[in-house]
């Protein structure tokens, strides 16, 4: 019959018992906490990427609108002779808030000197073209 | 009667099947533990999954061990999704500012003028779709439109930028006129 000293059983025992607690503390703290810890994180950077995404994406959306909106008025010619009181507010009837492709612009006075107000009547050649 | 220790100097000792279920008991704590840990992990990692659909509709397998390399790849496409919209932002974005910049001088001007309260002649403006020019003279005590204000905002969108004053003349009493012309490119 085979036998196993009492102290030597024991020892082995407590060794066994130790070295396994060890081991599977050690686990769950790699494999479960700080793996759980890194999944997690990565969840969120998915997420986030998502978010960011979906975010361009309305961006993207407003962008195209806009660009669109540009390309559909850039087919135009302006070409008139006008008095300098009605420039401004021709100027601002041409940019009013939008955004106009122009490759050519001519604004030329009638006077190429200092004037006196009141006195002189100026008028101005005003040529616009957009891209085409 | 004398008493008979006969156990006396004999060896305390374990049967071996003794000594095995003495080892196995040993091994169960860490055995229990380990199972726990194992558990919590699925659980852990089932509430994680509910509480990101994003990650779970995007998962072909939900075994444990693939779940790591598929989250890896998500993430991996996704940031090649978000660098191609945030490219292609970018370019709609540079050809808006392109068209922005054909008359933003212009406006900018006339913006400015209207602010001050002195009086403006503009004498000619010129753009080519590459380069504009300006030429206008103010009349007043001292000019308004000051030319760190141009090159600060003129600056930011348009290069070789320059703004030169031609002349500066006494005009009526103490009202003098100053000629000026912008220059810049886009």
């Amino acid at each position: 019959m085979i036998t196993v000293p009492r102290k030597l059983a024991g020892i082995i025992a407590l060794i066994i018992f130790v070295l396994t607690m060890l081991g599977s503390i050690i686990y769950f703290t790699n494999s479960t906490y700080k793996y759980l810890a890194k999944l997690e994180n990565k969840f969120q950077q998915v997420r986030s990427l998502y978010r960011n995404i979906e975010r361009l994406s309305q961006e993207s959306k407003k962008l195209e609108e806009l660009k669109n909106m540009i390309i559909n008025t850039s087919n135009f010619i302006v070409e008139e002779e006008i008095a300098s009181e009605d420039l401004k507010s021709k100027l601002s009837e041409l940019f009013s808030g939008k955004l106009v492709p122009t490759s050519y612009i001519l604004i030329k006075s009638s006077s190429d000197d200092p004037i006196i107000f009141k006195k002189e009547k100026v008028s101005y050649t005003l040529i616009f073209k957009g891209n085409f | 009667m004398e008493k008979l220790n006969l156990s006396y100097g004999r060896k305390r000792v374990f049967k071996l099947k003794t000594f095995l279920i003495l080892l196995f008991i040993s091994l169960l704590p860490a055995v229990s533990f380990f199972s726990v840990s194992y558990q919590i992990k699925i659980m852990k990692i089932s509430k994680l999954l509910r509480a990101y659909p994003e990650v779970f509709n995007n998962l072909s397998s939900t075994n444990l061990d693939l779940i790591e390399g598929q989250v890896d790849n998500l993430v991996v496409s996704l940031s090649d999704k978000e660098k191609e919209r945030i490219k292609s932002n970018e370019e709609i974005r540079a050809y808006i500012m392109d068209v922005y910049r054909d008359t933003y001088f212009l406006r900018f001007f006339f913006n400015e003028i209207s602010k001050s309260s002195n009086k403006f002649f503009l004498s000619g403006v010129m753009y080519d779709g590459q380069r504009f020019y300006i030429d206008y003279y103010e009349y007043g005590t001292t000019t308004q439109l000051s030319t760190e204000t141009v090159y600060s905002e003129l600056g930011k969108y348009y290069k070789d930028l320059t703004v030169q004053i031609l002349d500066e003349k006494n005009f009526l009493g103490d009202i003098k006129y100053f000629h000026y012309v912008w220059e810049g490119k886009k």
